[in-house]
């Protein structure tokens, strides 16, 4: 008879379907597992952050100030005209310039150096690194490396561009202020990084960078 | 009686001229819409060059304004540059150089199509040959070719001539910063034998398409003939013949380009084997 | 009603045409897992990269399925061909009825508007499956492939950037976001085959009615090249790794009118269809 012939038929291709999604969820459960876990570690502003969850040999630990976000006109009044050179590239579109003043302690018994540009900026789906060609001047600095000597503590300032251009249609560039930033130190197999929240307005940004000899 | 030098013994050589003449003919009034699309795609590639060097970033580049004729020769067959995936970075394809091909590929395989259904059965019964009414598509297909890229150079030149103000056939520092090709080393020659290479090499995807029409089908042919498209420009090798259609992968311009002479010559030889190919497939087919 | 979109859907189903695109698309699906996620997952030159080492970031399932590697060849001739692969299996039928006067049988049995409805209905979701079934596919197998890590903005190897419509969802949300753009395709998919259907009361060659919507995105994508709107030519919007800006809710309302104006136009046209 045809109907239990045609009902087997079902029967059977329904049980190799559900056969064949099991073995892919299997499979698909067997290659995430197979990954290391994945852990979100986050700081808050001013919590000193031990560089050891990036690096293991490292005694130094970092701590974000405050941050605010200037235009070009801001910024070359408050940290001085910027070089032509680089002012031509930020001249052709709508720029805004977020400054972070982040410090670095030597916790360490010998000398130690650490490079604080290695870190990037974040924003919903923006991201950015350190602009050297604004670091050097704006620090005084001739590279990004800076050293310190147990128990030593040195603030930086750490300039990072923002181009409306990045966000295409999007309305970000207009709430770019309404929005929390983050600085993210490590992104596998953990995410570390420090919740920055909102910025603060550029006439409450200290722009003086301490530091604090070894004793 | 003089021995017939036809394609075929039974048909006379008068039949066979008046065959492939009414056989352009017919494939240029068919073909209307796109044949005008194609003068349209000149015109508006030549109106972007224009635009271009007036408002863009390549007038502030050079302090001469004067531009030739192979200067937007050069726009227009400009194709890319040659893509590498290992720095992931978004492959995009150019649609200047990709449009004229895919209208030749277009009418390569409609005209195919549509004879099949109708007047291929007419004309072979009267010219008693189905070789015959294969060549005039080929012999079609040629002219349209040649006619388009002659259409680029002659165009260009009237633009140059007009408002270019230099030598028509001399690079300009205008050309060089639009197209970032150093093409001012090309000689009268290197720019024959390079227009020879691009006519010959677009023949041979026409060709293919033809042939492939008949054997699977416009849709099929049209399918391997888009796919084809898109690995020449993604990859640079030898065996992908439509890269040769690229300015920016000729050896004129870089270092680890094609040259037009083994370019004419490959495309020669693929194109042989695809008419071939064709002529055999349509020996064995009955169109009745 | 229902009996006449089961018989145009088994028309649009059980035939070769359709078979040879999802061919053609499954080839260029699984070729991609084979050519992209295995070699991520599996060789030894991509090892020191799967163990994160050196801060970089392992290849995640967001970062390596189809939609997403626009680095690969077999990604962009998918998107590439997209409008033509969704109207190969039946969009060219009605051009095919008219031109057999098949359709003057089945109107006489079913009545116009249903038969007309029924041919849109069933290329609509042909169309949809030549394009939806590959992408799914793809996705699964290379999820059998690479982990599903989470992506983040700071690694740089996830396609989204701060300008692409729909950045911030995929990177909270990475599998809506997939969602979105495989709805986004077989949105654009029924469009191109609605278009196909309404274009064969005027055009009576079947090839050309095949390829109009190929024709016009082509040109789309001509005419936009360059412009700040190169993101809304449809080859440019329905990939997920947005090479140009646009915006989300135009996109979508291009989609619904491409898809609606030749629905309209169909039914109108059929609503007083007469072959005599």
């Amino acid at each position: 008879m045809k109907t239990p012939a045609r009902n087997s038929i079902i029967i059977s291709l329904t049980m190799l379907a559900i056969l064949f999604a099991s073995a892919i969820a299997a499979r698909m459960y067997y290659v995430n597992n197979a990954a290391p876990p994945h852990q979100i570690i986050s700081y808050k502003l001013n919590d000193y952050v031990s560089l050891r969850e990036i690096d293991e040999t490292s005694d130094i630990q970092i701590a974000s100030k405050e941050y605010a976000l200037f235009t070009i006109d801001e910024y070359q009044h408050r940290f001085g005209k910027i070089d032509e050179s680089v002012l031509s590239q930020n001249q052709t579109c709508d720029t805004k310039i977020l400054v972070l003043k982040m410090s670095a302690l030597n916790k360490g018994p010998q000398e130690n150096q650490t490079n604080l540009c290695l870190y990037s900026m974040q924003q919903d789906a923006w991201v950015n690194g350190v602009d050297l060609l604004l670091y050097m001047p704006l620090n005084k600095a001739k590279n990004a490396n800076i050293t310190l000597q147990p128990n030593e503590e040195r603030t930086v300032l750490l300039p990072y561009n923002m181009y409306d251009f990045q966000f295409g249609f999007n309305d970000n560039w207009i709430h770019i202020n309404e929005n929390p930033f983050e600085l993210v130190l490590k992104t596998y197999p953990n995410k570390v990084f420090i919740a920055l929240g909102l910025p603060e307005p550029t006439s409450s940004f200290s722009s003086e960078t301490i530091s604090v000899e070894a004793l | 009686m003089k021995k017939s030098t036809a394609i075929s013994q039974n048909v006379p050589p008068p039949i066979i001229w008046r065959s492939i003449y009414w056989d352009i003919q017919r494939g240029f009034s068919d073909n209307i819409p796109l044949g005008l699309l194609l003068i349209i795609f000149i015109a508006a590639s030549c109106g972007s060059f224009l635009i271009t060097i007036a408002t863009g970033d390549a007038a502030s580049l050079s302090d001469e304004h004067a531009f030739s004729a192979l200067d937007i020769m050069a726009y227009i067959n400009r194709g890319m540059d040659e893509y590498s995936p290992i720095y992931k970075q978004i492959f995009m394809i150019d649609m200047t150089w990709t449009i004229p091909l895919l209208c030749i590929a277009f009418m390569a395989c409609t005209y195919i199509s549509k004879d099949r259904k109708g007047y291929s059965a007419q004309i072979v019964s009267r010219t008693k040959s189905r070789v015959l009414w294969l060549t005039a598509k080929y012999l079609w297909l040629t002219v349209i070719v040649v006619l388009f890229y002659g259409s680029i150079i002659l165009v260009s030149s009237l633009i140059a001539r007009t408002i270019g103000g230099t030598e028509l056939f001399t690079a300009t520092q205008q050309g060089i910063a639009l197209t970032s090709l150093d093409y001012s080393n090309m000689q009268l020659n290197d720019i024959a034998l390079l227009y020879i290479l691009f006519i010959v090499a677009a023949l041979t995807g026409g060709c293919m398409a033809m042939t492939l029409s008949l054997i699977i089908g416009p849709v099929g042919s049209y399918l391997a003939f888009i796919v084809l498209m898109i690995a020449s420009s993604y990859f640079k090798t030898n065996y992908l013949f439509l890269d040769f259609t690229m300015l920016a992968r000729n050896s004129l311009v870089t270092d680890e380009g094609f040259t037009s002479a083994f370019g004419i010559a490959e495309c020669l030889l693929l194109a042989g084997i695809f008419i071939f190919a064709g002529l055999l497939f349509v020996k064995r087919t009955d169109y009745l | 009603m229902k009996r006449s979109i089961a018989f145009e859907i088994k028309r649009a189903f059980l035939n070769w045409t359709f078979c040879a695109a999802l061919n053609v698309g499954l080839l260029l699906a699984i070729g991609h897992v084979v050519m992209v996620a295995a070699p991520y997952a599996l060789s030894e030159s991509w090892n020191l990269w799967r163990s994160g080492a050196g801060g970089t970031y392992p290849p995640s399932l967001y970062s390596a399925w189809m939609g997403v590697t626009s680095y690969s060849f077999l990604t962009i001739t998918f998107y590439f061909l997209l409008p033509l692969l969704a109207c190969i299996p039946y969009a060219d039928s009605l051009c095919t009825d008219l031109s057999t006067h098949y359709s003057n049988q089945l109107i006489c049995r079913m009545g116009r508007i249903r038969y007309f409805a029924s041919k849109l209905i069933a290329t609509s979701i042909s169309s949809i499956s030549v394009i939806v079934i590959p992408l799914i596919v793809n996705y699964i197998a290379t999820a059998c492939f690479i982990p599903a890590l989470w992506p983040e903005p700071a690694a740089q190897i996830f396609p989204a950037s701060p300008s692409n419509m729909l950045a911030s969802l995929f990177y909270h949300a990475p599998q809506t976001y997939t969602i979105v753009f495989i709805m986004l395709a077989a949105l654009y998919s029924a469009a191109f085959g609605a278009l196909s259907i309404a274009s064969s009361f005027s055009i009576h060659n079947r090839f050309i009615v095949m390829l109009t919507p190929f024709a016009l995105c082509i040109t789309a994508q001509f005419v936009l090249q360059g412009s700040a709107f190169e993101g809304f030519s449809p080859i440019n919007a329905l990939s997920p790794y947005q090479p140009y800006p646009s915006i989300y809710s135009v996109v979508v309302a291009i989609g619904i009118l491409l898809l609606l104006i030749p629905n309209f136009i169909t039914l109108i046209k059929g609503r007083y269809f007469e072959d005599v």
